[in-house]
Parts: C-alpha cells; sequence; structure tokens
C-alpha cells in the first residue's frame, strides 16, 4: 500500500485492501503495545525491589520503558547473558543520580480490574491522593472512569500535590458522591427497600463517602462471612434482581432527561457526532487529519470493551466477596433493567415525545403581545398568535420518488402523508410553525398575509430576526416528534450506554 | 440539492389567493406558478403537475435537458421563486452547467415577458445572509420597547 502525498486521509482507504492492511498491521502494533506494558511493569517492579532509578512518570511511560527493555533484550539476545536480572533493568532507561540513591519511587503501578475506583486504587479518598493520580494519568479532572484492564500509576506519595490537583480531587469526589447519593435516593424512593443504608466499599463508593453508619452487606445476605462460591452465586443472583428495577427507573430517567430539551430534540447527541463526524469528513476539525481512522477504530474498541464489561456477566470473574458478588449482580441487574426499559419504551416513545412536544410548544407559545414585545408589526403578531392550521411540513417531500434501481414511482400517500412524515405539531401557534419554517427549511422565507394587499401584505424571517439552522439541525428539527420519539427510543439505549464508555463521566 | 437560486419578481396580473380575511384558503402563487409552468414549457422543459405545498407556496418538478429541476413559488408581497437543480451528485459539473443556461435562458424569456417585472435574482448566500430585499427591509428596527 502506497500512499502518494495528495491523496487525503478519506482517499487513503479507499478500497478494502487497504483497510484490511491498516487493520492487520495495527493489530500488531496493540499487540506490541501490551507485550511493552507486561515488561516495563516487570522492569519496574525489578527496579523498585532493587533501588534502581528508571523513570516512567505515566502509563505511556511504562510501555515506551517496557518497549525498551523488550529492544535491548534482543539486542543481547546473541550476547553473554547479564549476571544478574537488575542489570538488564539498569540499561532500560537510566537516570544518573548526582549521588546515591536514597528516595523510593514515588508511585507505582496498577492494572485496574472491573469493580475498582481511583480511591480503590490509591487506597483512600484524600482529595490529594485523587487529584495526584489524576494528574499522574493524564485524566480530566471532570472524570473519574476507571477502565479495566488498563494500567494506572498510583501515586504512593501525594503531600506535595499541587493546588490544581487538590481542587481537581476534591471535585471528582465531590461529583461522585453527588451522583451516588441521587442514585441511591432515586432507589430508596422507588423500591423503599432495605438498601437505603449503604451496601459497603463497593465499585463505585469512595471510601469514607457514606456517612450513615454502615450495614455490613452479610447482614442483609444472612449467614456467616464465609465466601464459598455457591454462597457468591447466590449474593450475585440476588443483587441481580434487586438491580433491576433501579435499573428500569435510571432507563427512564434517562429518556426523559433526553426528551426534555425538544427545543433541540432529543437526538441532539447523534446530531453532535454525525455533525462531528461531518467536520472531519469536510476538514473543519483542525488537525483530524490521518488518524482519524485509527482513532475512531480505537473508539469503537472502546464501546465492544465497554459493553461486553456492563452488560456480559461472564466477562468479568465473580468477586471474592459475597459483598462484591452482590454488588457485582446488582451492577448487571440495573444495566440489564435499563436495557430492558429501553426496548420496552420503543412502541411507545413516539407518543411520549409528541406528548412532550406539546408541552413545550405550550409553553413557549407567545400571544400577539408578546409578539410585539419583540418588535413585530401588530398586524403580523395578530396573525402569529393564532392556532396553525396548516398542512404541516414533510420531512420526505410529497413529490419524492422511489429511485430507479427500485422501480421509480411515487412513495405511497399512507407514508407521504402519515404523522411520521408530517411535522404539525397539536397545540401550535402559526408563528412557531412559520419560525420552524422559516430556521429549517432552506428555501422558506416568508409569506402572505390574509386580507391584506400590496405593500404590507406579506412578513419575512429577516425582518423578525430569524435565522437559518445549521444543516443537521435542520433536519433533526423538521422530523414529527413523533418519528423523533420511536427513534430516539432506540437511539437513546445506545447513546446512554455509548456516551458512558466514550465520554467516560461515570465511575466502572 | 446540487444548487439553488432565486427570483423575486412582480407579476402584472393577480394572484392573490383566496382567504376570509383572517385564514388563508388558497395561498397565493398557484396562477404564478402556472404561468411560470407555460414558460418553461416554451424553453423545451418536461413539466410535471403543480401542487400545493400550503403556507410554503405552490411546487413542482420539471426536466430541462434532461436534468431534474425542482421549483417553488410563494407570495412575500412580491413572489419568490426557488428554482433548484435537483439531485446530490454531479461529478462531471453537467447538471451544474446545464442549470446555469437554463437560467440564462429563464432570465431573458422573463426579462422580455411584460407580465412580470423587477426581476430580483438570488443565491442561496444572500439568502441566507438577509441579502435581498425582503419586505420590511428598509424600514427602521421597531423599538421592542
Amino acid at each position: 500500500m502506497v500512499f502518494g502525498p495528495l491523496r487525503s486521509p478519506v482517499d487513503a482507504f479507499d478500497d478494502d485492501d487497504d483497510i484490511d492492511d491498516w487493520m492487520a498491521r495495527r493489530n500488531v502494533q496493540l499487540a506490541a503495545q501490551q507485550d511493552a506494558e507486561a515488561a516495563g511493569r516487570e522492569a519496574w517492579n525489578q527496579a523498585t525491589q532493587t533501588g534502581q532509578d528508571v523513570t516512567a512518570a505515566t502509563p505511556h511511560d511504562l510501555i515506551q520503558l517496557g518497549a525498551q527493555k523488550l529492544r535491548d533484550d534482543n539486542a543481547g539476545g546473541d550476547a553473554a547473558q547479564p549476571a544478574d536480572s537488575s542489570s538488564s533493568v539498569g540499561s532500560i532507561h537510566p537516570v544518573e543520580p548526582d549521588g546515591p540513591l536514597t528516595t523510593p519511587p514515588n508511585l507505582r503501578f496498577e492494572t485496574a480490574r472491573p469493580g475498582d475506583s481511583i480511591s480503590k486504587l490509591v487506597g483512600t479518598s484524600d482529595p490529594a491522593a485523587v487529584g495526584r493520580f489524576l494528574s499522574l494519568n493524564g485524566m480530566d479532572p471532570r472524570s473519574s472512569t476507571i477502565l479495566a484492564g488498563q494500567s494506572y500509576a498510583v501515586p504512593t506519595q501525594f503531600d506535595d500535590a499541587s493546588d490544581d490537583e487538590m481542587a481537581a480531587g476534591a471535585g471528582v469526589l465531590r461529583a461522585d458522591n453527588a451522583r451516588l447519593a441521587a442514585l441511591r435516593a432515586q432507589r430508596a424512593a422507588s423500591s423503599g427497600d432495605l438498601r437505603q443504608t449503604p451496601l459497603g466499599a463497593g465499585q463505585d463508593l469512595q471510601p469514607g463517602f457514606d456517612a450513615v453508619a454502615p450495614t455490613p452487606m452479610s447482614a442483609k445476605l444472612g449467614g456467616s462471612s464465609v465466601d464459598d462460591l455457591d454462597a457468591r452465586k447466590n449474593a450475585a443472583l440476588q443483587g441481580y434482581f434487586d438491580g433491576l428495577l433501579p435499573g428500569a427507573f435510571r432507563g427512564g430517567a434517562n429518556t426523559l432527561k433526553g426528551l426534555a430539551p425538544l427545543a433541540h430534540p432529543i437526538v441532539g447527541q447523534v446530531l453532535g457526532i454525525l455533525q462531528h463526524s461531518a467536520d472531519i469528513a469536510s476538514g473543519h476539525i483542525p488537525g483530524a487529519d490521518f488518524p482519524t481512522l485509527p482513532a475512531a477504530w480505537q473508539k469503537t474498541k472502546d464501546l465492544i470493551h465497554h459493553a461486553n464489561v456492563e452488560l456480559n456477566p461472564l466477562a468479568s470473574p465473580l468477586a471474592s466477596t459475597r459483598e462484591g458478588a452482590y454488588r457485582q449482580g446488582e451492577h448487571f441487574g440495573e444495566n440489564h433493567g435499563e436495557v430492558w426499559f429501553d426496548a420496552a419504551m420503543l412502541p411507545v416513545g413516539g407518543e411520549v415525545a409528541e406528548a412532550a412536544e406539546g408541552r413545550a410548544l405550550a409553553r413557549t407559545a407567545l400571544d400577539a403581545t408578546g409578539y410585539e414585545a419583540k418588535g413585530t408589526p401588530p398586524e403580523i403578531a395578530k396573525y402569529f398568535a393564532q392556532p396553525y392550521k396548516g398542512m404541516g411540513s414533510h420531512l420526505i417531500a410529497r413529490d419524492s420518488r422511489f429511485p430507479g434501481f427500485l422501480g421509480g414511482g411515487p412513495l405511497p400517500s399512507w407514508f407521504i402523508d402519515s404523522r411520521y412524515n408530517v411535522w404539525k405539531p397539536e397545540g401550535a401557534t402559526r408563528g412557531q410553525v412559520f419560525q420552524g419554517h422559516v430556521e429549517n427549511d432552506l428555501r422558506y422565507n416568508g409569506g402572505p398575509l390574509p386580507g391584506r394587499r400590496g405593500k404590507g401584505s406579506g412578513w419575512s424571517g429577516p425582518k423578525l430576526g430569524w435565522e437559518k439552522n445549521p444543516p443537521l439541525d435542520r433536519f433533526i428539527n423538521r422530523m414529527p416528534a413523533v418519528t423523533k420519539g420511536t427513534l430516539g427510543g432506540a437511539m437513546l439505549a445506545g447513546l446512554n450506554f455509548g456516551y458512558d464508555a466514550l465520554d467516560q463521566d461515570q465511575p466502572q | 440539492m446540487i444548487a439553488t437560486k432565486y427570483v423575486y419578481l412582480a407579476p402584472s396580473f393577480e394572484d392573490e389567493g383566496i382567504d376570509d380575511g383572517h385564514n388563508w384558503i388558497e395561498y397565493p402563487g398557484r396562477i404564478v406558478a402556472g404561468v411560470l409552468s407555460e414558460i418553461l414549457q416554451g424553453l423545451g422543459c418536461k413539466v410535471d403537475p403543480i401542487y400545493s405545498e400550503g403556507e410554503k407556496g405552490w411546487e413542482f418538478n420539471f426536466a430541462y435537458q434532461r436534468v431534474p429541476m425542482w421549483s417553488r413559488v410563494g407570495a412575500i408581497e412580491d413572489f419568490l421563486i426557488v428554482l433548484s437543480a435537483s439531485g446530490w451528485l454531479d461529478l462531471s459539473g453537467r447538471k451544474k452547467k446545464t442549470f446555469a443556461q437554463f437560467l440564462e435562458r429563464l432570465d431573458e424569456t422573463l426579462q422580455r415577458d411584460p407580465r412580470f417585472s423587477n426581476i430580483r435574482w438570488y443565491t442561496q448566500q444572500q439568502m441566507d445572509a438577509g441579502e435581498w430585499d425582503y419586505p420590511g427591509k428598509d424600514e427602521p428596527e421597531a423599538d421592542p420597547t
């Protein structure tokens, strides 16, 4: 595969062979990266034990360290083996100290397991420790997501944390605690079950989070603290069923959250993704050139990995304690409950969205005085304030035809004039619908007033300050609410999930 | 759409629609669209029937030299006519070139036609930027207070 200098990033992948080649090379790179990471961790552990000074301030450095070690090992393969194992580490990435080594390394590396949180990894909920952790791993201070299977640099010393690190750590703790408090309140309100009291140390809870005296999980699960396999399985199963209902409520809450801002429709998240993709494709994102496809592939892999971890109980080993197993089961129960809720919403999502749109329109409708207050001439204000009684706006034009390869001919009227294709919101005023037309139909710019002739007989969008929406917004806004709701249920299910994975807003 | 242009013009004949003083029963533009349809047929276009799109105006499809096109006629004091070359792909550029030729011939015909006056052409960019002769453009902004 040869990429000429004039080929664009998109052109570079213009046939299947190119993509296959790239995928193969990428897979080799990823495998090598895993090997390097393992070698780096080994080197770091050896150096920690022997006092050897090596530098690896971040997980990326750890991989570099391992790669160097592997290169050195390969280069020295034909030569005599070193006298001891530490000497091979010493040749990895030596830092010449000015004097004897007196300062032990102030971090270690750990691979996160399912259920780990920052606090769990650093062993404390001290904001300084959390902030230092964020800083060492280059993590966004707004996120505390820990990905299972990924290596993290864990600070062993943090009393010298900077103010920024302290603030970042405190912010993450605050956000997590607030989110968890809300979740707990939701559970308590919805189920009224025993879990109004905390479950003890679990995957999301930051140590020290709960002000209420913890109830030992063993009290709820009964029996002793013997954690045999059957007991753990039973605890996981109990947790699973306990989690289903809260999960369904979470699905409802997320769906309503998505439906609420109908002024910027429920698929705004999709819009953002599409807009982003369109911007990349059209070269409007500086720097988003050749690495775009690998980045997209990595994101896809992250999403698949996240789905596996979050939905497949067999993807993670059963926790070693019954409390852990209960939490594990409960976590899967909540996720499955949410998925089931989203699936159940599909048939009724359209109705919900339509009702929500009606309420939103009623809330934002202006009367004649309201339009006049915005500078609209009185005769136009009076006309706009009246209920809309027109034919609405077709998402797919009335005269659309099947493409030639499908035999041509007009699209059936049962579809063209159906409520899934015609945006005609119930209860809207003329002003609301006309503004929607102007903002979302590139070719509609104004109209006539009844009962008037000549000058002053028409109104125009520009005069009223109405501007065109961006292309994808126009398409989405012209879509009837019932269509958005029906499609949105499915999209939201995926988006709620995808955003959890890709935006890393939540601890895992 | 591959390309879109606008022509804003004033007809000498009446096309006032039907209203009851408060509501439109039939929006203006059907007669202008009918006259335009005849003109296009005179230019060799194959023109489909006109249909109403409610308050948005009167629309029809047509083809010029086998290039599919579309038009909408709507009243905003004068009549705003939208003309577009339909479709999404024009790899060879033939459709755009044909559309440009068509617009030139249409403009010549409209300029000669005594039924139309005050003919003004606009691009999509001009329309989007509000750089067209919309009603009230030259009037001072009303004070909302």
